[in-house]
């Protein structure tokens, strides 16, 4: 006796038909979907999520080519237009010295965006190794490195950063480093458990088991299947670092008047919050704008998480 | 009157930002009083989101048309609120894992109670019951875990579910579906996470409680054979759609429709003879036997010399040890060219023997010899002469890989020397061999389906020519159809490259359609051991003879 | 279960250890001249350097690395951190004079933060309209992205200015602690609320609660008796995480609302780079995130009999 195999696939349906079932009979393994438009399919489909990049890009954009969007000057003071409400040609108002407070906020994140990203590649880079490193070699080394990070953890964000920089000064690239080492423990936490899953897969015994060397199964099969949660980490951890970043500017432990800094310019309106309440809103909507963009965008990015 | 009836039921199940996809299309159905209507279907079929409308357990993205009529109701649609009066009391519901389907942090007594209070409430405006009333529902409860078949219920009522076995956790459901003493049962596949032996004791009391009771049961299962075993009428559903509808014999003896033919031929359960191989093209695979190096192949009576093999596994936890005895003192020889199984319920050592004799788990005693060779074999060398596969595809393939890339992965790793080029024209070949069209090879292994990957899987064990393939439950968690493929796959290849193939299963019906020789495993050792037609038709062992009359369909004839 | 205590503990005392020589490395040897450190920064210039040497000596700053560090983890044992630069205060009192104030705080906006972040994922979980459900959904991660500094502002802007309701300058008694409460509360429920909408919505689509339904039971008391547990249990191992935030927190609520406590000591500390009450606070703040995870770690089996249970065998 024989069974036909001339449609070797026709009575097994492709992954999506099983995928679109979400009771999934218990005897078929579950694969994901496929997607339409490739990885731009979620921005297509949910606006909220094109928004979120439109206003991280604008964000980037600030940053690097400030002068495209305002022709004021940040630093000079103006003045004949001292606390002046918001305008047409000056749409976030002006501050104390008539200084235009639109323009100051373009300006100011080429400060808070650059300490950001310097903040973001140390927790990312540290982070990323140590986790590594503790979930592959596991065993002395992973405790050690976990009793690290342990206590990196028991200290919160805000307060090691403070801790930091009253170590090394005041400054915004001392804030950077500071904020980015207080990072380092998330990176490290969620590397060496996606490691410590990946290790685990069928797929990595299977590559052990026809002799494949134990740095080449790391680099080839462990690596990049561990790193899709730590990429959705990174915008996270951009839009934590931004607050961060302005919270010790806020306090005065970052960058020093006058430069535009984001926290400083929502503390410079604190004063005249009763008066000229839009010298702190204003700038305090752009750091909340980029910050929920970044966190949007950070929830697309995590890898929906299957049996 | 029907208990539960499907006019012309559609149902969508929406996305955002892509077109709903239908599960159910035009489905009219009924259940009449004291009726087991069986409905059977592949995965995708849409038959468990069919019974999940009928009792408003169905997502929130999904979408009804037709009409669902509960005991004079139309249900289609309703809240969870609006559906809540005849849940439990009309229509009871056993589901489909037992092992997932109770709360794990409560005691099963209490979950029990829950469903109680709720219908014994009555008029009563107070949650909180007096003692009397606290004594009637536990005195309630205890009569329905006796009912559903747990003799001594004051045992295991303080129990949490993780300290019962997964046909006592079942029990412990299908009592509390009784407990509103309802009028209709569905049961969504109730016994496919179990063992056969458990599964037909469930089936049976399922069975009795419909003599006694005289409830309606609309049972849902993808195993043919258990339909057959005892429905009055079957359903077969494909695509969301009824192909086939009859009593068991009309279906047995006169199935039209082409597909519920299908089943029927691949259903294991229903087999008598062993699976004859076709022959295949050699020449296919010429150029990945170069490739791999034209290494001695092994040219010994038995492949596989399993001498007094034994493990231990130990955990520890909380400071106290427990250990389980995996193998005890477990022997059993494979002939060169023949496959043989392994077969037993869960917890039977069965796969723990299969990673011990491939080198992926270490033995305490005892010898396993390969090839007639003494020596250990470094992995390199072992890989070259045995290849494991996987149960699920999914997780033994790199899902960042390419189709072309897993298969010729071995040979990347054992020959450097050969260029990505000619890799890529091995791949080829090997897709061939276990025919698979070429336009798969870019694809990554999430996008196929399980029976593709699964041949993927294998091509990947076949790319080293290795004289001994194991296969670790490799055809189980795939459809029947799917699964005759792949096995009718394995056996073509085995007669093609002379492959020894050591098959680990739980399924007899496959044992009697894939193997030569057979080992019965039970918690550990081997009960009985032989060619596959003395143990099967002539067994010694009490429990050889029940795994045998447990299979569904066992007794049927065709 | 008493070894599994004793293994929490030890990795405890392990972090708190680590804290410690941590905090030491960096505030003590990091910095060029720690001596120059422990005076206010507008004196530095004006220090006599016989002094200076003395000051040296007196601090003993002299000494070998090793016996400095021994010396500080000796006097730490006993709660001994030094005296503040600043006011001369032993840093202990100091401590102990601004914690009661803080304290009083945190407890009030934990309380706060965790009934909001319970309400909102049991309302979006219960909630069937799909905008309304996403709507509420979208409150934690606002919550989560908002400065807390801004927000701080924004309430003594409204609730202040505007309304009069209460005082922008947090004093003593019920009437002050509303806003500064609010302000600590709401930046701290977002993470919170955040993961038990998560939870919420995990426990809602396992299994168990389609059997629950089967029962008969309405979607209010599925979530009650059902999700709500499983679901709120997991959170209680953030425990110590949710403490540190409220105590960071302080810092930013404190300075904003002028209202004494760790977080205004912690900011004046800083500022003033007053490394003895800056490693009293540090370690103070480790104690408590160590304290809180370890009662947790100790009691979770307790709560939850799947952590109890002999692991299943291959036999069972």
């Amino acid at each position: 006796m024989t069974i036909r195999l001339d449609q070797p696939s026709a009575a097994d349906p492709p992954s999506t038909a099983s995928g679109a079932d979400p009771t999934l009979d218990a005897a078929t393994p579950s694969a994901p979907p496929r997607r339409r438009f490739g990885v731009f399919h979620p921005i297509v489909t949910q606006p909220g999520l094109a928004v979120a990049v439109l206003v991280v890009l604008l964000a980037v954009a600030f940053c690097v080519i400030p002068a495209a969007f305002t022709w004021m000057n940040p630093y000079v003071p103006d003045t004949s237009a001292i606390l002046a409400g918001p305008s047409a040609t000056q749409p976030f108002g002006t501050d104390r010295l008539g200084r235009d407070v639109y323009t100051r906020t373009v300006y100011g994140a080429v400060i808070t965006l650059t300490a950001t990203l310097l903040a973001v590649s140390i927790a990312f880079f540290i982070g990323t190794a140590l986790g590594l490193v503790a979930g592959f070699v596991r065993g002395i080394v992973d405790l050690v490195l976990m009793r690290v990070v342990d206590v990196l953890l028991s200290v919160p964000g805000l307060l090691l950063t403070m801790v930091i920089v009253s170590a090394l000064g005041y400054g915004t690239t001392n804030v950077a480093i500071a904020v980015g080492i207080s990072s380092v423990a998330n990176f490290a936490r969620v590397m060496r458990a996606e490691v410590l899953k990946v290790t685990q897969a069928d797929f990595v015994e299977a590559a052990a088991s026809i002799g494949t060397h134990r740095v080449a199964i790391l680099l080839r099969h462990v690596l990049p299947n561990s790193m899709s949660s730590v990429l959705a980490l990174i915008p996270l951890q951009f839009g934590s670092s931004i607050l961060a970043i302005a919270a010790l500017g806020f306090l005065g432990f970052g960058a020093p008047p006058p430069q535009p800094e984001w926290g400083l310019l929502v503390a410079e309106g604190r004063d005249v919050l009763a008066i000229a309440p839009w010298i702190s809103l204003f700038p305090g909507a752009v750091i909340l704008s980029v910050v929920l963009a970044s966190n949007r965008i950070s929830r697309a990015l995590q890898p929906v998480r299957g049996l | 009157m029907s208990l539960l009836s499907f006019t012309d039921v559609n149902i969508w199940y929406t996305r955002r930002g892509e077109q709903p996809s239908q599960a159910v299309a035009g489905v009219s159905l009924a259940v009449e009083p004291g009726e087991l209507v069986t409905i059977v279907g592949e995965s995708g079929s849409g038959k468990s989101t069919l019974i999940r409308s009928a009792i408003g357990l169905l997502p929130v993205n999904s979408r009804i048309g037709g009409e669902i009529r509960l005991d004079n109701a139309s249900v289609a649609g309703w809240s969870h609120n609006r559906f809540a009066r005849y849940r439990g009391t009309y229509v009871g519901f056993i589901p489909q894992d037992p092992g997932v389907a109770l709360n794990p942090v409560k005691p099963i007594g209490r979950q029990l109670e829950d469903a109680l209070r709720n219908r014994l409430r009555g008029g009563r405006l107070l949650p909180f019951g007096n003692g009397a009333h606290r004594q009637h529902i536990r005195r309630e409860a205890f009569r329905f875990l006796e009912l559903a078949g747990l003799p001594a219920p004051e045992a295991i009522y303080a129990k949490y579910p993780h300290e019962l076995s997964g046909g006592m956790k079942q029990r412990v459901l299908i009592a509390i579906a009784l407990s509103g003493e309802p009028k209709l049962l569905i049961a969504d596949e109730p016994t496919s996470a179990l063992d056969v032996t458990v599964q037909k004791q469930i089936l049976d009391h399922l069975d009795v409680l419909r003599e006694e009771l005289g409830i309606g049961i609309l049972l849902v299962t993808h195993d043919l054979g258990v339909a057959l075993d005892r429905a009055d009428r079957i359903v077969v559903m494909r695509h969301g759609r009824v192909v086939e509808e009859g009593t068991s014999s009309e279906i047995l003896h006169g199935a039209r429709d082409g597909y519920t033919r299908r089943l029927l031929e691949a259903a294991p359960g229903l087999h008598t003879g062993r699976l004859t191989p076709r022959s295949i093209d050699l020449s296919s695979l010429k150029l990945a036997r170069v490739a791999a190096g034209e290494h001695e192949r092994g040219t010994s009576e038995h492949a596989i010399e399993v001498t007094d093999v034994s493990k231990t596994f130990t955990t520890r936890r909380g400071g106290v040890e427990h250990s389980v005895k995996a193998a005890d003192e477990v022997s059993f020889k494979v002939k060169s060219g023949a496959t043989h199984a392994l077969v037993g319920e869960s917890g039977a050592g069965k796969s723990t023997i299969a990673r011990i004799v491939a080198g992926l788990t270490a033995a305490d005693s005892g010898e396993v010899r390969l090839l007639g060779q003494a020596e250990r074999w470094s992995r390199k060398r072992l890989s070259r002469s045995l290849q494991f596969v996987y149960q699920n595809p999914y997780s033994s393939l790199d899902p960042r890989f390419s189709v072309a890339d897993l298969v010729t992965e071995p040979i990347r790793v054992h020959r450097g020397d050969i260029g990505r080029r000619d890799r890529h024209e091995i791949a080829l070949e090997l897709l061939d061999g276990v025919q698979l069209p070429h336009k798969y090879a870019k694809h990554r292994a999430g996008e196929l389906s399980g029976g593709q990957a699964q041949r993927v899987a294998i091509a990947r064990a076949l790319s080293l020519n290795p004289e001994i393939v194991i296969l670790d439950e490799a055809v189980s968690a795939l459809d029947v159809s799917v699964q005759a493929e792949i096995l009718q796959l394995l056996a073509d290849l085995q007669a093609a490259y002379s492959l020894t193939y050591l098959f680990i299963t739980h399924d007899l019906g496959v044992v009697k359609l894939f193997a030569d020789a057979v080992s019965v495993l039970r918690a550990g050792s081997v009960v009985e051991s032989g060619d596959t037609a003395s143990v099967l038709g002539n067994p010694q062992e009490e429990y050889t003879k029940l795994l045998i009359d447990s299979v569904p369909g066992s007794h049927l004839t065709v | 279960m008493l070894t599994y205590a004793l293994l929490k503990l030890g990795r405890a005392l392990i972090v708190v250890w680590g804290a410690f020589t941590a905090s030491f490395i960096l505030l003590y040897l990091m910095p060029a001249s720690p001596i120059e450190l422990l005076f206010p920064p507008n004196e530095r210039a004006s220090i006599d350097p016989q002094a200076f040497k003395e000051m040296e000596r007196a601090y003993g700053f002299d000494r070998p690395t090793w016996e400095q560090y021994l010396d500080r983890l000796l006097a730490g044992l006993h709660g001994d951190f030094g005296t503040s630069v600043g006011t001369g205060k032993p840093v202990i009192e100091a401590i102990g004079e601004a914690l009661p104030n803080t304290v009083i705080l945190a407890a009030a906006a934990l309380v706060l933060a965790s009934l909001f972040a319970l309400s909102v994922a049991w309302v979006a979980t219960y909630l069937e309209s799909a905008w309304l459900r996403n709507l509420i959904s979208s409150v934690p991660p606002l919550l989560v992205s908002f400065p807390s500094f801004l927000l701080g502002l924004i309430i003594i802007k409204i609730f202040s200015f505007q309304l009069g309701w209460f005082p922008p300058i947090s004093g003593d008694g019920l009437r002050g602690l509303v806003l500064p409460a609010a302000a600590l509360a709401i930046p701290v429920s977002g993470p919170i609320a955040q993961l038990l909408l998560r939870n919420f919505q995990t426990e809602y689509s396992s299994p168990y609660v389609l059997t629950s339904y089967s029962k008969g039971l309405r979607k209010g008391q599925v979530l009650n008796t059902e999700v709500l547990r499983n679901a709120s249990l997991p959170a209680l191992t953030q425990g110590g995480i949710i403490v540190g935030e409220l105590l960071a927190g302080a810092v930013i609520t404190e300075t904003i609302f002028s209202r004494a406590g760790i977080g205004r000591l912690t900011e004046e500390a800083v500022r003033a780079q007053d490394v003895p009450v800056v490693q009293g606070i540090v370690m103070l703040v480790a104690v408590c995130f160590v304290t809180v995870n370890f009662i947790v770690d100790v009691s979770y089996p307790l709560v939850d009999p799947r952590l109890k249970a002999i692991p299943k065998g291959v036999t069972a």
